[in-house]
């Protein structure tokens, strides 16, 4: 096993992340508005999975169960598909700016879901549209350049530029026609991210589709590496780089829009953790993949468990990420000015 | 016959400029092949099109026999490897890492590199002279070193052909006379060496065959001697370069004349 | 990172198995509404038990006007009007303003959510907490009367529920019979502006409703837009050009009447030329919402209307007589910031 010059051995800093993250789900399961005894909570799950009565009140029960256990769920899958999704995008496109949403998934996800609470649908329908409008943006991302007979890089940034400027349009058109009493609040809501009404129900069928993306990544993570020189490399060294970034993409829009019909757009996630993951095991992607995942799941659970904590009123989630990613993205560039390359 | 290129043509999509205008040339296994032109020739395309990494409008292009089109690129890259002019670094991948990269035609789809991959990738250091730089970022290497390393990963899967594309363009006197003397052992040890250079005087330091690519897009290939004329120089660079015997080192040395 | 799935994965079925088996029984026995959202609602057995957790706004008038103030633990009120006036929701707490902050709900003790109709992942979010959701709708005439039946039946308040019915009843009749003398010939159009120029209430919502019950024409009747505001465009005002032009107060507005009156492009208007356009009472307490409150607003729009049919005095002491049957005392029209010509 290679160590990195002052760097953290992958698989000691990948346990520590792990046990970290299991200790932080815990303790965060703890606490919430509703007061209860750490020993409770645990009693509670303890019951809970066994399926027998623990002798607390329902109320108290429910709120363990159906309030936040969900949640820690969903923000620790959440911030593990986005980070994952970031990490491998941007080892594919060689540029480590690019964050998980840039050829448009988001805004279809966005559009999809705005479409369905216009046509006022349940929520499970909601997030059916939701994924599928962040399959279909992708879709045409990925259509452009073969309609233009470019398949390189730079042709895909644009065509994730012109498609997400189209889904914005069409938000926009959405926003305008939306009622502005009901819907068009809770569009902004949804469209700003948020883990508030999150149900086991929800969140299990999305389950399968982010564990076995993120496999199918892991597996692929040595070939990620060699397409990460640049395309032209990659396909000298005999890389099919039209298959590898066919699969890639494919898995991380999965895991970016499932991530997103479960709790909205979530920024700066997909961004800032794989770059912390470079700094800390370096950006060997069978090392940084896992790593970035915990990490990524860490920093959601943090930062979902002070939005619903810390205030009276529950912060949207993206708001959150922003003021404490954008800072610490600046922090992590500044740590790394003397290797300042291309960036 | 190792490669085989047959009547190339090649323009960039939106260009008029012929690039390649019905370009023919064989290569041996185990020669070693300077090409020359002026800037901008087409050298590097010349190259690319032969790892199949641009697509010439007419023309074939066969390695061992078997046409470009019909071979994938793993199929390609297992007999040829690639050392490109400008490596821009992205990533700080470690020097070995990024050498071991150089065997991904021998590894499988979902898989990673082994053992095996590992003593060869080790070995390749050794002889490029970059074994204590085997855990230093790539990203914190001389230019040299970075060439050194390229080569390195060219030769980790022990290829049959090896192109290089202007090895010596952005590298000190020193660097550039090591590269060469690698290139040649290189070609000693069996391997078909192919570099594109803008130094007669390289072309002649190698020996083996030449190519003169115009800016029309024509060739004209044959040994280095009988090649490297200084009529042929004239016509090709537009300026008087000499072409005189040094004893002191045994062979014919290109020269600019006084300015 | 196997291992680690692996082992999520197992964590997450243990999880959905344990959560499962902690369901909220679907069944209701005993006496129960059908809400505005046409749910099912068990009514408690025990009424002063109920506790009211609240982030619609518009439950707030109905709260109060059934006296259910001293049991409500959480609430969003428009405005401050409503802690000003009443100690006990100036003590309650607060789980949110439109979109319940759950946790903060089941901290609160809340019973019961008193919710818009529309809002089924809401709901759905806090049945599962366990805590009941009242939905109610009260975008017109009809929906405020069905909000205080269902209100009187849930709350066990259907005296105080009747009284203000009847009470209501009795003012419109009371208006009714003032605009029948008020013959043909002297009837005015009129339209309620939103909170943009161009913006106006359509046919369907209160404040048309309000212009005919106060004798106006109004120009808006045949629009609609599900009970919400249209942005219909300043032009077609215009074209109707009605003669009374009354400012909505549920809504910030992005201009001022001042503006209006020295603009040039109104100086055409009726209503700018004769001095008829008007904000809707109050600043603090908004006559205009969907409440109990239209009562004075219909009255307010009669006096605006037909002077000579309904004077200020009278006015004054419909106002005067609706909060203290609210209230049960009156307020200063300084600190409720409204003048009346």
């Amino acid at each position: 096993m290679i160590k990195r010059k002052n760097g953290l051995n992958a698989v000691t800093l990948g346990i520590l992340l792990a046990i970290l993250q299991l200790a932080a789900a815990v303790f965060t399961v703890c606490v919430g508005k509703y007061d209860i005894k750490p020993l409770a909570v645990l009693k509670i799950l303890w019951c809970g999975i066994w399926g027998t009565d623990s002798g607390y009140p329902l109320m108290t029960v429910n709120v363990v169960l159906h309030l936040r256990i969900p949640r820690i769920l969903a923000s620790v899958l959440v911030g593990a598909a986005l980070a994952l999704s970031g990490a491998t995008y941007q080892g594919i496109f060689c540029n480590p700016l690019i964050s998980p949403d840039f050829l448009g998934v988001s805004s279809g996800a966005c559009v999809g879901a705005a479409l369905a609470i216009l046509l006022s649908l349940q929520s499970g329908f909601i997030q059916l549209f939701a994924f599928a409008g962040g399959i279909i943006a992708v879709a045409l991302a990925l259509t452009l350049p073969v309609l233009f007979r470019n398949n390189s890089n730079i042709m895909l940034v644009l065509a994730g530029i012109i498609v997400g400027s189209a889904m914005s349009s069409i938000m926009g058109f959405i926003k305008y026609v939306a009622d502005p009493e009901t819907q068009l609040a809770a569009i902004t809501y949804w469209t700003m991210g948020s883990f508030s009404y999150i149900s086991l129900e929800d969140l299990l069928p999305t389950l399968p589709l982010i564990i076995i993306p993120a496999v199918i990544l892991q597996l692929m993570s040595w070939r990620i590496d060699v397409l990460s020189l640049g395309e032209q490399e990659a396909q000298a060294l005999g890389v099919n780089v039209r298959l590898v970034r066919g699969i890639v993409i494919l898995c991380s829009t999965l895991l970016t829009a499932s991530s997103v019909c479960i709790a909205g757009t979530i920024s700066w996630v997909g961004l800032v953790i794989p770059h912390l993951g470079r700094m800390l095991v370096g950006p060997n992607n069978s090392k940084l993949l896992p790593v970035t995942a915990l990490l990524g799941g860490l920093f959601m659970l943090v930062v979902d468990t002070l939005t619903r904590t810390v205030g009276a009123a529950e912060m949207p989630i993206s708001i959150l990420t922003g003021i404490v990613g954008a800072p610490f993205y600046a922090w992590l560039l500044w740590r790394q000015r003397r290797v300042a390359h291309d960036i | 016959m190792i490669y085989e290129i047959k009547d190339l043509r090649f323009a960039y999509p939106g260009s008029s400029r012929q690039v390649l205008n019905g370009v023919s040339l064989s290569i041996e296994q185990g020669d070693v092949l300077s090409i020359l032109g002026p800037n901008g020739a087409g050298k590097s395309t010349l190259l690319t099109c032969m790892m199949a990494l641009n697509k010439p409008q007419t023309g074939k292009i066969l390695v061992d026999g078997k046409g470009l089109e019909e071979m994938t690129a793993q199929e390609l890259a297992k007999k040829v490897s690639f050392v490109p002019q400008n490596l821009k670094p992205v990533f700080g991948y470690t020097v070995l890492e990024f050498v071991l990269m150089g065997r991904a035609p021998l590894i499988s789809a979902l898989g990673r590199p082994g053992k095996e991959d590992r003593y060869a990738a080790f070995e390749a250091l050794e002889k490029m002279g970059l074994k204590d730089l085997a855990d230093r970022p790539y990203t914190e290497i001389s230019g040299g070193e970075m060439q050194q390393a390229s080569i390195a990963r060219a030769i980790v899967r022990k290829p049959e052909v090896i192109l290089f594309d202007e090895p010596t363009a952005h590298l000190d006197f020193g660097n550039q006379l090591r590269t060469l003397k690698v290139i040649k052992e290189l070609s000693g040890e069996g391997y078909t060496t192919v570099i594109t250079t803008h130094n007669p005087d390289h072309a002649i330091m190698l020996g083996g065959r030449a190519a003169i690519l115009n800016k029309e897009g024509k060739l004209m290939a044959g040994s280095t001697e009988e090649l490297v004329t200084e009529e042929n120089l004239r016509t090709v660079y537009n300026s008087e370069l000499k072409i005189r015997y040094i004893e002191e080192l045994g062979r014919n040395v290109c020269l600019y004349p006084n300015i | 990172m196997k291992r680690f799935i692996a082992l999520m994965l197992c964590l997450c079925m243990a999880f959905s198995l344990g959560a499962c088996s902690v369901g909220s029984s679907n069944e209701i026995s005993g006496p129960c509404v059908t809400d505005a959202a046409g749910r099912q609602v068990a009514i408690p057995e025990n009424s002063d038990e109920i506790r009211i957790a609240s982030v619609y706004g518009t439950a707030v008038p109905f709260i109060v006007a059934l006296q259910l103030t001293d049991q409500v633990t959480a609430i969003n009120c428009k405005s401050n009007f409503w802690k000003d006036a009443d100690e006990n929701l100036a003590a309650a707490g607060t789980v949110g303003k439109g979109v319940v902050d759950l946790e903060a709900l089941a901290a609160s003790g809340a019973t019961v959510l008193v919710h818009r109709a529309n809002d089924a992942e809401t709901v759905e979010a806090v049945e599962k907490l366990g805590v009941d959701v009242l939905c109610i709708q009260a975008e017109d005439m009809e929906g405020i009367y069905s909000t205080l039946v269902l209100m009187g039946d849930y709350f066990d308040r259907v005296d105080r529920a009747n009284e203000i019915i009847a009470w209501m009843d009795a003012k419109f009749d009371k208006i009714d019979s003032i605009v029948a003398q008020i013959p043909q010939d002297e009837r005015h159009t009129a339209l309620c502006m939103g909170g943009e120029l161009g913006r106006i209430a359509g046919g369907d919502m209160i404040q048309t409703w309000m212009i005919e019950k106060a004798g106006g024409i109004p120009v808006a009747a045949e629009t609609e837009n599900d009970c919400n505001w249209m942005n219909i465009g300043v032009e077609t005002v215009f074209a109707w050009d009605p003669e009374y032009i009354f400012c909505t107060s549920s809504a910030s507005l992005d201009y001022t009447v001042e503006e209006i009156m020295e603009d040039d492009a109104w100086s055409a208007m009726q209503s700018v030329k004769n001095g008829n356009v008007s904000i809707i009472p109050s600043k603090l307490d908004t006559w205009d919402m969907p409440g109990i409150a239209d009562v004075i607003c219909t009255f307010w729009m009669l006096h605006q209307m037909y002077p000579e049919y309904f004077s200020l005095q009278e006015l004054e002491a419909e106002i005067a007589e609706y909060y203290e049957f609210m209230f049960g005392r009156t307020f200063d029209s300084d600190y409720l910031g409204y003048e009346l010509t």
